[in-house]
């Protein structure tokens, strides 16, 4: 039965909205315009399936560039409209803080790094309301919490970008979030706390949640290995060594360092196996399931990867209840609409870009190599060799995604990562399992924490060293000096326009007398 | 991949159409900041119309919220020994009345001055 994917071509020309948005010379007005001529064109052209699609999804390409410039554009009362005019000089300000504090290292000191909401600004003639979210980073430790709301003295300034030569360029990426400004208050500037409590509740919750499971980790863990295991199970990568990141990186294994679809489907798996253990009826495990897994997934902080895989996992489950087949892309698609809508630029942003296009791949090219292997001579029929296959088919498709953007965003190849990703998933599986229970031992039975403790401990050290002794070898990764934008997008043209080229070039070279 | 049904496509216009009025609206209110206090009627200071303490009947202060029945005959007391109120302030003088029962109840009643 031929796969109807609806929202498959949604999601591209929503995206292609997005992408045209920096070249795009049309007003706000020109475009709303466009979109309700496009809509009515659409429903008066109802009963012509293709002229009525054209214009339907003509107005999703037009809402896409609707989307993209209203998220960007800065309310008037914007802090960014005044920080121009106080560069050089200390400015005061109140805000809310309004994302969970980042303490790190910063020479002999301590550096805390916050998101805040703007209320008020200083001006020469007075205090004014003021919004948008800065970044502030304060040179000293200080007793701050979510939701807390603060008056604040320092200098305002812009992001800075690293270097010309690194791909990441830091004031995009805060951009995309909405940050323009950086407040750095020194280490005896003034800060004063006015209020607290004023976040929201939910989101406050979490963090309370998140602070108590970091604890245990860094309880029972080394500095790193605990810094390791917050990466995986809570998606905090704050604590990570910058050594220990980059043999993930030269391994291409440093998707396990994020939570996205492996990690959900383990704990959505074992969730599963705890509620059937339950005397719950099989459509209530389903729902819990889908309840334990989003909150999960809001505990974790809502990054790209996380929230794609849980509404995939969470379409999957649901669809049971419903008792409909799901279709892998129109889930892929639902997450990825669901994302833009709530953050267009989230189109440009690298975690987002990696993780779609790894599912995506996978889901395209997994049965097209399955049924080459098992059209061989390869005995499938043993359980183990099916599971090999089936992995080294899935690390293969996945890298084939992803080795594109990996190149451009990184300058990096890592040919070991296939090898590297079948040898290294099963110990994946075991970490995040008894991670979990680490967790919840140290919850309901800190005495029993131990033995968990003890078995991560073995085998996070033991899956290091492999990929520690994986990025040893020769020709494991090579770094490259520049990739450019064309040879990504021929590379992607050729692996996704093949499989359907040479089916027809064998057709035509057949055909020729 | 672009095979859409007649039903999707009008899910779609309409769901476009409501994503359509969503953007347009918080671009309006990023455009004109006013525009929030139009929009949040229940908001606004207006809808608590404030009566004139030195006015109002006893069975008018009692239906202000924070005024129970005591405490506006104890205004209504009040007045008639000391007098019009100056200053919601003087609130604070009656028992029953403390800082944040101004703050709250003040809200809803105003002084005069004609």
């Amino acid at each position: 039965m031929k796969s109807h994917r609806p929202l498959f071509s949604v999601t591209l020309c929503l995206s292609l909205g997005i992408l045209l948005d920096p070249v795009c010379p049309l007003s706000f007005k020109t475009l709303l315009t466009l979109i309700l001529l496009t809509l009515c064109a659409s429903l008066i052209a109802i009963n012509k399936k293709s002229v009525s699609s054209i214009f339907l999804l003509t107005s999703i390409i037009l809402l896409g560039l609707a989307a993209s410039f209203q998220y960007q554009y800065l309310s008037k009362d914007h802090i960014d409209h005044v920080a121009k005019y106080y560069r050089s000089t200390t400015v005061e300000l109140e805000g809310v803080v309004v994302s969970e504090l980042r303490e790190q290292n910063f020479f002999q000191g301590k550096k805390t790094s916050f998101e805040l909401d703007v209320k008020r600004f200083k001006t020469r003639w007075g205090w004014r309301v003021k919004s948008g979210k800065i970044l502030v980073q304060l040179f000293r430790q200080d007793n701050i919490s979510y939701g807390d709301d603060l008056i604040l003295e320092g200098k305002l300034h812009r992001p800075f970008d690293f270097s010309d030569d690194s791909p990441f360029s830091y004031r995009d990426y805060l951009s995309r979030r909405q940050i323009k400004l950086i407040l750095s208050v020194k280490k005896d500037g003034v800060l004063r706390r006015v209020g607290s409590n004023q976040g929201h509740m939910f989101k406050e919750l979490s963090l309370r949640v998140k602070d108590k499971l970091k604890s245990i980790l860094k309880n029972q863990l080394t500095p790193h290995e605990s810094g390791l295991m917050q990466a995986i199970l809570l998606g905090d990568r704050w604590d990570i060594p910058q050594h220990i990141r980059e043999l993930f990186i030269q391994t291409g294994t440093a998707h396990i360092l994020a939570i996205s679809g492996l990690h959900i489907g383990i704990i959505a798996f074992l969730i599963f196996v705890v509620l059937k253990m339950m005397p719950l009826p099989r459509k209530a495990r389903y729902v819990l399931t889908v309840v334990f897994l989003s909150c999960y997934a809001f505990l974790t902080g809502g990054r790209a990867s996380v929230i794609r895989a849980t509404i995939m996992a969470n379409v999957f489950l649901l669809s049971f209840l419903v008792e409909r087949e799901t279709e892998p892309v129109n889930s892929l698609s639902l997450a990825a609409l669901i994302l833009l809508m709530f953050n267009p630029l989230n189109l440009f942003d690298v975690g987002f870009q990696l993780s779609f296009i790894s599912v995506f791949s996978i889901i395209f090219f997994y049965p097209r190599f399955f049924r080459t292997v098992s059209n061989g001579r390869l005995n499938l029929k043993n359980r183990w060799i099916l599971l090999s296959v089936q992995s080294l088919i899935v690390s293969v498709s996945a890298w084939l995604g992803v080795a594109g953007l990996i190149a451009y965003h990184f300058h990096i190849i890592t040919p070991i990562t296939v090898l590297a990703n079948f040898l290294i998933i099963p110990f994946v599986t075991l970490i995040v399992a008894l991670g979990l229970g680490l967790l919840m031992a140290g919850v309901l039975l800190p005495q029993v924490g131990f033995i968990f403790a003890i078995c991560v401990k073995l085998i996070l050290n033991l899956a290091v060293m492999i990929i520690y002794l994986m990025s040893r070898l020769p020709g494991a990764y090579i770094n490259l000096q520049h990739v450019s934008f064309w040879p990504v997008l021929l590379y992607y043209a050729v692996i996704f326009l093949l499989p359907f080229g040479v089916p027809f070039l064998v057709k035509l070279t057949l055909r020729r007398p | 991949m672009f095979d859409l049904t007649r039903q999707e496509r009008l899910v779609l216009i309409f769901l476009v159409l409501i994503c359509l009025f969503g953007i347009s609206f918080r671009l309006a209110l990023k455009v004109n900041p006013q525009l929030n206090r139009m929009v949040n009627v229940l908001e606004d200071d207006k809808l608590y119309r404030p009566i004139d303490i030195n006015r109002a009947s006893l069975e008018d202060l009692i239906r202000v919220p924070g005024i129970g029945p005591a405490i506006a005959e104890r205004i209504v007391t009040y007045r008639q020994d000391h007098g019009s109120f100056k200053d919601l302030e003087e609130l604070k003088t009656i028992r029953g009345v403390n800082a944040s029962n101004v703050k709250m109840i003040s809200k809803y009643l105003k002084i005069d001055s004609r």
